[in-house]
């Protein structure tokens, strides 16, 4: 119930500041919109392509990919490392009587609730003014299995970017970590195009990658590309993922803790 | 006797604006090189972010021999201006505009304006990002292979064109820029516009022809940021004809007064009392 409860004080925060979410939001629909942009133009000028997918599926991936990445890519290492290690927030959350994961978790949680539905609402209103026929799951377990996905991918989301923000500990400029993230986010995490599209070694090396199993897997699970055997093979690898990756997380916290002066850098 | 003072006058003035922009350089290289470590971080993701659009062109265009009339060639050529433009844009403006929205959102805005300077100059000149300049080089260094691969004679006149072109790109994407920041003067909570803008700017990195497909409504606002690379890049390609440079240079001059206007306007409402 205390979990409920500062998720709700913070979704009052969020709600409060939804002009920043809303911004945000615009951010995440982008970068998606000149894809498509991009593919429309290269679709209606070389047939070819049309082989591979047609442009409705690529309306839908990357209109997808908006609300997936409004939804499930969380931002909260810019604030683990900014806000609560370099400027000494840190001592606040360890004198608290819960896990600083979790109070996190709640602090970030409301942020991808109000961005998902802005996601969401501009979804419908491309379906609405466009009239693209868009293909998705209908199947019920296939919807549960894709919830399931979701969920997962929200999860490996969080502990990486967690274990990301902690690595401040150890450095005095945390901008390069985020530069090089967010390139490799870009290129591995299918946000450049289908994973399906890429060159075979690149797209072998995203598949072994945990970025991909963020937004990508969740997407095209989400417009019945994967069948309910290749779900399942997705939700194993993404339990696998949570797993290393929380393990990871405790390791990184145990040993960064001590390093934490509670001074601010 | 009266003009001759005026010519001194003029004269120490503009020595006087050397000597502190000399300082603020030196200042700011000071800076640079106070943390070794960082230095080093810097320049790794000043590279990476300049390889990022070129890998991302690279993958888009390995299933598609061209794009709105644009070869591959064509585009990763567009990509390496992108880097040249970008560069100078990110040594000279951005970090200052981002310096601008902080001081809005704290209400310091008040030091900025109590210079004995234009209140509109004064919102760039206090922050050299010397590190972005490696994007300027990776680009020209691409640009110069590029054009050879692409059978291109590189001519004097092609880059005095190129580079008042890019320079004016600066300007124009600058007066793109400063509406924006100074909504946060009726709304400091808008803090994270910035970071939009760094964003938005990604539209300048596709051809102008992929956004003539769009409402005409959706078409306009973008076009400023539709021209910036497109235009170089075309005189680069001997592709830059009078209809382009005329419609660059007026959207120009359009927007630099209407910057102007907005923050002259927004002005007025600062209260000084931020967020």
């Amino acid at each position: 119930m205390r979990y409920f409860r500062i998720f709700l004080l913070h979704f009052q925060d969020v709600f409060q500041n939804r002009g920043r979410s809303f911004i945000y939001f615009l951010m995440a629909l982008l970068n998606p919109a000149l894809q498509l942009l991009f593919w429309s133009g290269a679709i209606a000028s070389n047939a070819g392509i049309e082989s591979y997918w047609s442009f409705s599926d690529m309306a839908s991936y990357y209109l997808l990919l908006t609300i997936a990445t409004s939804f499930l890519v969380v931002h909260i290492e810019q604030d683990v490392a900014f806000l609560d290690i370099k400027e000494g927030r840190l001592s606040k959350f360890l004198l608290h009587p819960f896990p600083y994961f979790i109070s996190k978790f709640m602090e970030e949680l409301p942020w991808r609730i109000i961005q998902g539905l802005f996601g969401l609402g501009a979804f419908m209103l491309f379906i609405i003014i466009t009239r693209i026929s868009i293909s998705f799951i209908s199947n019920p377990l296939q919807i549960i299995v894709a919830l399931v996905i979701c969920l997962l991918a929200l999860g490996i989301s969080y502990t990486l970017k967690m274990i990301l923000g902690l690595l401040a500990l150890w450095t005095t400029d945390f901008w390069g970590i985020l530069s090089i993230e967010e390139v490799i986010f870009l290129i591995f995490g299918g946000f450049v195009m289908p994973l399906t599209y890429y060159p075979e070694l690149l797209e072998k090396v995203s598949y072994f990658l945990p970025i991909a199993y963020i937004v990508y897997f969740p997407v095209i699970a989400v417009q019945g590309k994967l069948t309910i055997n290749e779900m399942y093979q997705v939700v194993i690898v993404q339990l696998i993922w949570v797993g290393v990756l929380y393990g990871l997380y405790r390791l990184i916290w145990h040993r960064g803790i001590r390093k934490y002066t509670g001074v601010g850098q | 006797m009266a003009q001759r003072d005026s010519k001194i006058y003029g004269s120490r003035a503009m020595k006087k604006s050397i000597l502190l922009y000399r300082r603020l350089l030196i200042a700011n290289w000071n800076a640079l090189i106070e943390y070794r470590g960082d230095f080093i971080t810097q320049i790794i993701s000043s590279l990476v972010f300049s390889l990022n659009h070129i890998i991302i062109v690279l993958l888009l265009t390995s299933k598609v021999p061209s794009v709105y009339g644009w070869s591959r060639g064509e585009l990763i050529l567009l990509a390496s201006t992108y880097n040249v433009f970008i560069g100078i844009f990110h040594t000279f403006i951005s970090r200052n505009l981002d310096q601008i929205a902080d001081d809005i959102y704290f209400g310091k805005l008040d030091y900025v304006l109590l210079k004995p300077i234009d209140s509109q100059l004064a919102t760039v000149i206090w922050k050299i990002n010397y590190i972005s300049l490696i994007r300027v080089l990776f680009g020209l260094t691409l640009t110069v292979y590029l054009m050879g691969t692409l059978h291109i004679i590189i001519t004097v006149p092609m880059i005095v064109v190129y580079f008042f072109v890019i320079i004016t790109g600066v300007y124009m994407l600058y007066s793109f820029w400063l509406p924006f920041i100074t909504l946060m003067i009726f709304n400091p909570r808008l803090s994270n516009i910035v970071i939009f803008l760094f964003n938005i700017t990604n539209v300048a990195r596709y051809p102008k022809e992929m956004y003539a497909r769009l409402p005409l409504y959706i078409f306009v606002p973008l076009l400023p940021l539709a021209l910036i690379l497109t235009t170089p890049t075309k005189v680069l390609l001997q592709k830059f004809t009078f209809e382009l440079g005329f419609l660059f240079f007026a959207v120009c001059i359009v927007l630099g007064l209407f910057a102007r206007f907005i923050w002259k306007l927004s002005l007025r409402h600062y209260t000084s009392a931020s967020s």
